[in-house]
């Protein structure tokens, strides 16, 4: 007896969704494709045969074709993808004429967007997008040139760790297929400009404002003014950026719908004084905002926010009710049939949330905020709406919330909503050259910015501004959301009493959350050990966890970031202790970084011979941070619940050769019957004076010594240990790390070898008898 | 081709901005997807939520269990529950109600009477639904009962059968404009009850659109009771205030 509003996008949509989401899941090749495509037009066929039948059957065959359409398209685009000619030439030095598309400066490096890829003597042709970066050198590239180019090109970094970062996803999901390098000018010739008119006349006027920015600002109020006008935010100090994001402001700095919503309303001002008819303004509006797109570098969410504003105004000149969602989900069509991959992309997953969380929630939060002012309580409920519907995504892709979003939103977005409109005039003025105009708009907009800065800074430096809780689940995620909507159901304020799915959505509230709450306290904790070989590249850094939870790290890669991002992803701040193998970067350098960050209880490292600067800052920092620190000897033993390391080397006097690899701590892990051997860089040397001491050697696994290299792991030294699994923590190198004669010295034995850089990351896990280990790479 | 263009356009156009329901009394589009009322005509409505008779539903001071009128009087019903007051938005309704331009208001008002029923009746109690008559010669002239379509709604709505249980005899005097005593006279023998009914041991519901002194469904009652009924329960969609309310209204 429900009134049904139709919303046939919204459906499209979901349908479509849905197909490329199973499409992502569930990768064909080529056969089933074509075999899908038959389906598809039979399909069309037998839709059409019954659409004149007028039978009723139609509307589901409909949806079917339309799912099947999202999981086709997918497929033929990731299979157009994989077997791009581009393939063929990675990793080889070629020789290849491009188009540029778009130039970015990114301070350190310039980087520059290419595509329609021929490389001649390969006979190869390609309309992919390739990522050109030119370090040392600016050659003055802009859109519409066509160069010719000696470079290599490579793939992009893959992710490697659980909680990490794919480089090469992202820029799939850009359409870019791959990145080069150049460092010389004689390695790049301009050799055409073939541009478009419209584009190019365009594209002059961007780099015009910004140079008018760059003469009327200083630092880094051009920067902002660069991000918030022009979208381009490739300058931004990382302080401002880093900060903005901690309040839950980051969307204020990418062109999206608030800012194009502003732009709009300032046109809709404009068009009311000229009394432009409803055409007229709707002509005016897509004009201007179709050149505004074009000059920010037509990122998604302008377009997006471009398109959606458009339709709007569509609907309001042809005098037809617009239904948010409707309109919401048409623009999402469009946008996912121009990219699919978008669907996955954060960007887009965050604009289209904000915009139905606003939509859904605001008008519940709203009727229960005990604030008379109706545009304050809106300002308010849209901020709280947009935070309780994102909070999920958020701590999906970021593993921490903002605490203060709501209340800095509230500060700041009026502000930047001035800054954004004077802005515009501040441009037309000083591109008119109305100079004295331009000066004064300058000022205002700096005492704006100046106190924008200042409040970010003050609540950034003063309060705690975020939480990490680690990456959800899929399924907490769904949870929440069937949560969050049946108590909007319930909590909306009825129009007419005693509807009936009241009811309903209460005990759908109540299940879910008992569900939820066993999900997240209850079980899938597994009582054992964890140990993770974390894929630094060239350098260690392994993380365990106890049966009893306690968190330990064993070196800590060169920078730490794969760690930290790690740790984060499981939401936890705080390390129980730490060990260093020995002060090499490529060890202590990601500890140095980490305690920065992450609460550290004790660190216990070896002797060393002499001082260098890396010992000496770990130590003056681990006093700052008041880290206990504790030095280990051979004969030392650390027992942490059930799990006992046993310290079997260095031992006084230290080894004299390569001392600081030589002298690394070696410990022996022991859990009940399940022993690993963590060697540091031990080399020849070290192991010898181990096989010497007579230490029981012997380890279910071993984590080789120096990366596999060949002045490590000896016959003898192996042999004693005599593991069923090697790891190797090994990445890109100059050494030849790990040697070819040690990998196969393992082999020989049936010791099955494990390389980080082809598994990534490698988890273990044992319940101290037997164990299972796990390779990232093989499970994406 | 000029026309597929036009419609594949048109098409396109309802595509991205679909026609939401029209409000059949204001004409108004909405999206609320409850009832067939825009959101204006619905908070027009004066629903009773609270504050009324426990016996006949109409709105009483809210330190009371009875009307007046029960205080002091038996019905022959069990009880009765009503939508709303009958006032500003009803009113205009019921009077909209009763001209077949707006026939469809059966739609959402016999929505909301659905939910009221059950809300306050346990719908699996009943085993038919049943609504008062009008007179042969007044259905010619309208064309329609609007109880009936009432009832036939909130039977779709409940999936409860919908019979006609009675014939009306002649309508002099409209009971609108007779006062209580008269109305109770003017009742005797007006209603009979249709010879080939089987009501024995039946529980049964019975629509009214308006409920005012609660004669009309009594005399129903009673003679649904004399028949055999097992309990008679009623829904109109309005009912007036109650006496004391009234006084108290008026001060």
């Amino acid at each position: 007896m429900l009134i049904k509003v139709r919303r046939p996008l919204v459906e499209i949509f979901i349908l479509l969704v849905l197909g490329l989401i199973v499409a992502s899941y569930l990768p064909i090749d080529f056969t089933y494709l074509n075999l899908l495509e038959g389906v598809v037009i039979i399909l069309v066929l037998i839709a059409s045969y019954l659409w004149k039948q007028k039978s009723s059957k139609v509307r589901a065959i409909v949806y079917f074709i339309i799912f099947l359409l999202g999981f086709v398209y997918l497929q033929s685009v990731e299979l157009n993808w994989e077997n791009d000619k581009l393939g063929a030439v990675i990793g080889d030095k070629v020789k290849l004429v491009a188009k540029v598309l778009k130039a970015s400066d990114k301070g350190y490096s310039k980087e520059y967007l290419l595509t329609d890829i021929r490389i001649t003597d390969r006979g190869i042709y390609s309309d992919k997008e390739i990522l050109l970066s030119a370090y040392k050198i600016d050659p003055k590239l802009g859109y519409g040139d066509i160069i010719e180019l000696d470079t290599r090109l490579e793939l992009a970094d893959a992710q490697h760790n659980p909680g990490g970062f794919s480089y090469r996803n992202y820029l799939k999901q850009q359409g870019i297929y791959g990145v080069a390098k150049v460092n010389s000018y004689e390695e790049l010739r301009v050799v055409a400009n073939r541009a478009n008119f419209i584009m190019r006349s365009l594209f002059k006027l961007r780099e015009e404002i910004k140079s008018l920015i760059q003469r009327y600002f200083y630092q880094p109020y051009n920067y902002i003014l660069e991000a918030l006008l022009l979208g381009d935010k490739s300058l931004l100090p990382d302080r401002i950026e880093d900060n903005f994001r901690r309040l839950g402001l980051s969307h204020l700095l990418v062109i999206s719908g608030f800012h194009i919503g502003l732009l709009s309303y300032l046109l809709y001002l404009i068009g009311k004084r000229l009394n432009f008819s409803k055409r007229l303004n709707l002509i005016f509006n897509l004009i201007f905002l179709s050149s505004y797109l074009i000059i920010t570098g037509c990122q998604l969410p302008s377009l997006r926010a471009v398109l959606l504003i458009f339709l709007v105004l569509l609907g309001n000149y042809l005098e037809r009710r617009i239904d948010m969602y409707n309109l919401l989900a048409g623009v999402g069509i469009i946008i996912l049939l121009i990219n699919p991959f978008s669907l996955f992309t954060v960007s887009f997953q965050l604009s289209f949330g904000a915009v139905v969380a606003i939509s859904f929630l605001t008008p519940v939060i709203s009727s229960y905020l005990p604030i008379k002012n109706d545009k304050l309580n809106n300002l308010i409920s849209g901020s709280l709406a947009a935070q309780l519907g994102l909070l999920p995504l958020l701590s999906y892709y970021f593993y921490e919330i903002s605490l203060l979003s709501v209340l800095s939103n509230l500060l700041i977005m009026p502000l930047i909503s001035l800054v954004l409109w004077i802005g515009v005039f501040f441009v037309l003025a000083a591109l008119m050259r109305v100079v004295i105009i331009a000066k004064l708009l300058a000022i205002i907009i700096k005492v704006i910015l100046c106190l924008v800065l200042k409040i970010v800074n003050l609540i950034a430096d003063t309060f705690i501004t975020t939480l990490l809780v680690g990456k959800p689940t899929i399924l907490t995620i769904v949870l929440y959301y069937l949560i969050i909507y049946s108590l909007v159901k319930v909590l909306k304020p009825r129009l007419i009493p005693y509807s009936k799915n009241y009811k309903l959505h209460s005990k759908v509230i109540i299940l879910t959350t008992i569900l939820l709450l066993i999900i997240q306290l209850g079980f899938g904790d597994l009582n054992g050990l964890n140990i993770i070989f974390l894929s630094v590249g060239s350098a260690d850094g392994i993380y365990l966890e106890t049966p009893s939870h306690q968190k330990i790290l064993i070196d800590g890669g060169k920078d730490g970031k794969e760690i930290r991002e790690y740790l984060r992803s499981r939401g936890i701040r705080r390390l129980d202790m730490a060990f260093i193998s020995h002060f090499h970067a490529d060890h202590v350098g990601g500890i140095i970084e980490l305690i920065k960050e992450f609460k550290v209880d004790r660190i216990f490292y070896p002797p060393i011979l002499e001082e260098d600067e890396l010992s000496r800052e770990f130590f003056k920092l681990a006093e700052d941070k008041e880290i206990k620190v504790t030095k280990l000897c051979r004969g030392d033993n650390i027992r942490v619940s059930q799990v006992n390391f046993k310290v079997l080397a260095p031992s006084l006097p230290l080894v004299s050769e390569s001392p600081a690899n030589n002298n690394s701590l070696v410990l022996r892990l022991i859990y009940k019957n399940f022993k690993v051997l963590f060697t540091g860089d031990l080399e020849i040397e070290g192991e010898e004076r181990l096989l010497a001491s007579s230490a029981n050697l012997s380890s279910t696994i071993l984590k080789v010594g120096h990366h596999g290299s060949n002045t490590s792991s000896s016959i003898g030294f192996i042999d004693k240990i005599n593991p069923a699994l090697a790891v190797i923590s090994v990445g890109k190198n100059n050494y030849g790390h790990p040697s070819r004669e040690v990998v196969n010295r393992f082999k020989a034995r049936g010791i099955k070898v494990l390389r980080t850089d082809y598994s990534g990351a490698v988890t273990l896990w044992t319940d101290g008898h037997s164990y299972r280990y796990e390779e990232f790479l093989l499970n994406q | 081709m000029k026309t597929i263009f036009a419609k594949l356009y048109q098409g396109l156009i309802d595509l991205i901005f679909p026609e939401l329901p029209h409000c059949p009394v204001c004409g108004r589009e909405f999206s609320h997807g409850e009832i067939n009322l825009c959101e204006k005509c619905i908070t027009k409505i004066e629903f009773i939520k609270e504050d009324y008779c426990l016996k006949c539903g109409k709105l009483i001071l809210s330190s009371q269990d009875l009307c007046y009128d029960c205080q002091h009087a038996n019905h022959y019903f069990d009880q009765s529950r009503s939508v709303g007051l009958y006032d500003s938005g009803l009113k205009e309704y019921i009077k909209l109600f009763k001209y077949s331009k707006y026939r469809t208001l059966a739609g959402p008002l016999g929505d909301l009477m659905s939910n009221y029923t059950n809300r306050f009746y346990n719908i699996k109690d009943f085993d038919i639904i049943t609504y008062v008559p009008v007179h042969p010669n007044r259905l010619a002239e309208r064309g329609f009962n609007q109880a009936f379509l009432l009832a036939k709604r909130i039977g779709e709505n409940l999936k409860i059968g919908v019979e006609c249980l009675f014939i009306r005899g002649e309508d002099t005097v409209k009971q609108s404009k007779l006062s209580r005593k008269e109305r109770l006279k003017n009742l005797k023998n007006k209603f009979i009850i249709k010879e080939d009914v089987n009501i024995g041991g039946k529980r049964i519901l019975l629509v009214d659109d308006i409920y005012t002194t609660g004669a009309t469904v009594d005399e129903l009652a009673r003679i649904l009771l004399d028949n055999g009924a097992d309990s008679i329960k009623i829904i109109t969609l309005v009912s007036g205030r109650d006496l004391s309310l009234k006084r108290d209204f008026n001060s």
